[in-house]
């Protein structure tokens, strides 16, 4: 087996946390390595149009639609969640995760250069200042290590990366606090049609819930999608948007394609191939078709020595993709580790090279998102813009967070596509009346122009049955484990959602809209509580197999995002978290690379 | 005399303005035509172009509205009809709206050919070797040199405080300008009048001596070749490299043109060439009523209510969605099997529909 010992950090993963980590620890001038299991990729823009023909030639539209599966480094797919037959959840048991239940785990992730940032939406929001000390005020989730203003100049740092469009007054809620004089990069994207008519329509009123109220507050959401730059950003000194790579003409502005999610077009939404280019031309290099396999280490100081990895041959090449390629094993070794291949990813392989915390894979979660449609009094051009623009804040935070979870209410501007597939359901419904013409026209005005749906993005708590673990049966075409994940959720969680619905149906009255949400018993995410019928979705923010924390028996990693039991190798991503919050991890796991970057800077240099 | 000069000199940017936009339509109908997948290069270069002449035509409303001129836009003579002649002192042409070709590249080539002077590399004696003040100039680049030398004289003559005399609130700001290289520059004075007419001419014919249009200097932009040396690559299928010269050949990367791959669209379409009530008559008739409010929303934007650019953004977008449905559809009896295109023909304003979305701002005045 060839080893090779050039560089002074090697970095598991060209997600948008390890491409920070690269281009900063690069700009410091440290040799970087980054080993990446997804094919061999240009950073031309004809290479991303491939994924785009793929988005449009795939019948099935789900988040990892446009970037075709590969048996050697095989991604977790929306559709291996099955229905429930006689009470019992079914899973595609060929499907990548190999999933025990009892409740679906429904998130994926996307194995590829850029990560999942090449399919995310793009929402960009803070954690609260509570978010990060749960256990103290409501004696419920964890506390992390650090706090809110520990992590303010490392936030700023990942609004600047991925250019944040959002006005700064907007976003100061629930003790979220600013640097003074701080703008975001570049102006806030212009709210829909449909988020302007909402706030009209629910003028004064209020959502009542156990005797407390609530205001329907619509306040426009940070994104990681280009609008105009902010001429007073860094004190006058102006943002430059970030286009296409290998086209920066491209993309320079949202152009409302409406296809965020899987794939925007022009690239105006950020994805990590933006970052690992820069990372790329300050002299990073990055191995492609190289899947880390195990992490050497020496038994007796837990110091890491290496990274095995299995290099695959050219994908391209092959004309049957659906079989696995020949491989060679090599070895890798430098100065620090970085693991930055996804929560799930990370400690999968820390389990597969036989890691001793026990905390490794546990506290696995999502922000299970409760879904309700309806239609709205009028037409409110649906499907127009980014798939949500607005959302509603008003139950992120609490003394309730006690008893049950808090959550932040999105709202998506595709009509019921998420919940229900339209328009195509509608336009199939049309057809099925044998509707032609300018009737099937006004009939698909008629419903679909009315559509709207509420997302109520759970927090769920960080608890050790939630897992990621290993068995030697379950292994990918490489002989790579596959994930096993055991789920479920709680009742605090579905006192929430208990929460959330009643909040849809109040909010449906308040706007004189009609309530359409109507849940089928078979469909995976299902549940009867307090007979109450649920029904929620993933959000593909999977979170808290590595959590940080004080020490080994609480936590994978410290502070500073080094494990407490290996000192030369740091942890990145969603893992390190120990509380979501209702926050979209993204920008805050931006943020943490920021914070680690420097923290192994120093550490090279001590 | 200061009003006898700047009545010249508001001719002459009135000219710069039409100049700039003439060049647009045929631009836009060749890109229109382009397959980005099978031409990615080619598509990639036509549209940065276009993007800059679009630049072009804002820079030069700003010059016209820093010395108190009033660019016009909205009437019928604003559109050349296509094919519209190109009378330049040395050679005259015809620019048309052609689908993507190696000989509608020679057109475009044609437009934006450097002067001599300019080809000229640095260090060589340029002594005598300027035109005289003439408006019958052969490039654009002398057009507009014409113009940088009666700046020069007009503010030496009269101080520089009376030639700009203009609303500062007229200018546009770049915030809303992107997609191609340069920055739109507000005017003010002699420095960025000139500034920005260097701006146009480099972009178009490559900086003095030079292949490249000055982005990476003026503006820190990636480096690119200027419009001519684009369309010069098309046309070769070979890219320029660092050290080539404007004078010579490309010698860099091979680009393979595919000219096959091209929406085969009549030449010059006009709307009435297209049966009353046809699917091209009607996307046709769209496109021009789209395309004459469109400009009557430039002219108001470039004459007192800046803000509104950012609605004709939009309705850019719409025009760009007509265009492509409009080279989606085989005209009736064509023996050759063609395709419609974009017509940009105008529509006198008391003829143009009132659209239930169409803006207030254009509405009110039909």
């Amino acid at each position: 087996m060839s080893t090779e010992n050039t560089y002074d950090v090697v970095i598991v993963g060209a997600g948008i946390t390890g491409a920070i980590v690269a281009n900063q620890l690069a700009e410091k001038g440290h040799k970087v390595l980054i080993l990446e299991a997804g094919v061999q990729k240009s950073f031309d823009f004809e290479s991303y149009r491939a994924y785009l023909h793929h988005y449009y030639q795939n019948t099935i539209k789900i988040p990892n639609s446009p970037y075709p599966q590969n048996p050697n480094a095989p991604q977790p797919l929306v559709t291996d969640v099955g229905d429930i037959e006689d009470g019992i959840q079914q899973f595609n048991k060929d499907g990548y995760f190999r999933q025990y239940g009892p409740a679906p785990f429904q998130s994926t992730y996307t194995r590829a250069k850029g990560g999942t940032t090449l399919h995310w939406l793009g929402t960009c929001l803070r954690m609260l200042p509570s978010d990060f000390k749960e256990k103290d005020l409501y004696d419920s989730g964890k506390n992390w290590p650090i706090n809110y203003y520990d992590l303010m100049p490392y936030y700023r740092m990942a609004e600047r990366e991925i250019g944040v469009s959002a006005d700064v007054e907007e976003q100061a809620f629930f003790g979220i606090e600013f640097e003074e004089n701080y703008v975001y990069p570049m102006t806030k994207i212009p709210q829909s049609h449909l988020d302007k008519k909402l706030t009209e329509w629910t003028k004064g009123a209020t959502f009542d819930y156990e005797g407390k109220t609530y205001p329907y507050k619509v306040v426009s959401t940070p994104q990681g999608r280009n609008s105009n730059p902010n001429p007073n950003y860094n004190n006058g000194e102006g943002y430059q948007p970030v286009g296409a790579v290998g086209n920066p003409d491209l993309g320079q502005r949202c152009e409302g394609n409406s296809a965020c999610v899987p794939i925007c077009p022009v690239q105006a939404k950020y994805n990590a191939l933006k970052t690992l280019k820069k990372a790329v031309d300050k002299g990073v290099v990055i191995y492609s078709q190289c899947v880390a396999s195990e992490i050497l280490y020496d038994e007796d100081s837990g110091e890491i020595t290496g990274i095995k990895y299995k290099e695959y041959e050219d994908f391209d090449s092959l004309t049957d993709t659906s079989k696995p390629c020949n491989y060679i094993e090599k070895v890798i070794t430098a100065k620090r580790y970085v693991l930055a291949a996804h929560a799930v990813e990370n400690a999968k392989l820390m389990l597969a090279s036989g890691f001793k915390n026990k905390n490794i894979g546990q506290n696995l979660m999502d922000h299970p998102v409760l879904l309700t449609w309806g239609l709205a009094p009028e037409a409110i051009g649906a499907f127009r813009g980014p798939g949500s623009t607005s959302g509603i804040p008003s139950l992120r935070d609490g003394t309730f967070r006690k008893d049950r979870s808090a959550f932040r209410i999105e709202i998506g501007n595709w009509g019921w596509n998420w919940p229900a597939g339209s328009p195509t359901t509608e336009l199939q419904e049309g057809l099925s009346k044998q509707l032609f013409g300018k009737e099937l026209r006004a009939f698909l005005l008629d419903t679909v122009q009315k559509e709207f749906r509420l997302g109520f993005l759970i927090e769920q708590q960080a608890l050790s049955n939630n897992s990621v673990t290993i068995d030697d049966r379950y292994r990918d075409e490489l002989g790579n484990y596959r994930p096993i994940i055991n789920y479920n959720i709680t009742d605090h969680e579905k006192e929430g959602m208990l929460a959330a619905k009643e909040f849809s149906k109040q909010f449906f009255d308040a706007l004189s809209g009609t309530d359409k949400t109507q849940y089928s018993p078979d469909k995976g995410g299902f549940i009867l509580y307090k007979g109450e019928e649920l029904w929620w979705q993933g959000a593909g923010h999977l979170a808290g197999t590595h959590i940080m924390g004080t020490d080994k028996e609480n936590s994978v990693v410290d502070k500073y995002q080094r494990c407490h039991e290996h000192k030369n190798l740091f942890l990145v991503g969603c893992g390190n978290m120990p509380t979501m919050g209702t926050s979209n991890p993204t920008l805050t796991i931006a943020a943490l690379s920021f914070w680690a970057a420097e923290n192994i800077s120093k550490d090279l240099n001590s | 005399m200061l009003d006898t000069y700047k009545e010249e000199l508001f001719k002459n940017l009135q000219t710069a303005i039409e100049l700039e936009h003439s060049t647009i339509p045929p631009y836009l109908a060749a890109f229109f035509t382009i397959d980005q997948d099978t031409n990615p290069f080619s598509w990639q270069a036509v549209r940065s172009v276009v993007m800059e002449e679009m630049l072009h035509m804002t820079l030069a409303c700003n010059i016209l509205n820093a010395v108190g001129g009033k660019p016009y836009i909205d009437n019928p003579k604003f559109i050349p009809e296509y094919p519209a002649k190109f009378n330049f002192a040395d050679r005259k042409f015809d620019v048309g709206l052609i689908k993507f070709s190696k000989s509608s590249i020679e057109t475009f080539m044609e437009i934006e050919k450097p002067s001599e002077t300019r080809l000229r590399v640095k260090g060589e004696d340029l002594k005598g070797l300027l035109h005289p003040i003439d408006l019958d100039e052969s490039t654009i680049g002398e057009f507009y040199e014409t113009v940088k030398e009666q700046f020069t004289m007009l503010v030496k003559e009269y101080g520089e405080e009376s030639v700009f005399n203009g609303d500062q609130s007229l200018q546009i700001t770049s915030k809303d300008y992107y997609g191609g290289g340069g920055e739109v520059i507000e005017v003010h004075n002699l420095e960025t009048a000139l500034f920005a007419i260097d701006i146009i001419v480099d972009q178009g014919e490559g900086a003095p001596g030079s292949i490249y249009d000055g982005d990476e200097t003026y503006f820190g932009q990636d480096q690119e070749v200027a419009h001519y040396f684009r369309f010069k690559e098309i046309h070769v299928e070979r890219r320029y490299q660092e050290g080539d010269l404007p004078t010579e050949e490309p010698t860099g990367a091979s680009v393979p043109v595919n000219w096959e791959a091209v929406k085969d669209m009549i030449e010059n379409p006009k709307a009435n060439h297209f049966p009353e009530g046809s699917p091209a008559r009607i996307k046709a008739d769209e496109f021009n009523q789209l395309y004459s409010h469109f400009l009557r929303l430039l002219h108001l934007t470039f004459n007192g209510q800046s803000d509104l650019i950012v609605k004709a953004v939009g309705m850019m977008y719409q025009m760009k969605y007509v265009a492509a449905e409009l080279l989606n559809i085989q005209i009736p009896d064509n023996k050759e099997g063609k395709v419609a295109g974009p017509p940009f023909e105008y529509i006198p304003i008391e003829q143009r529909k009132v659209y239930a979305w169409l803006l207030p701002e254009l509405a009110s005045e039909i």
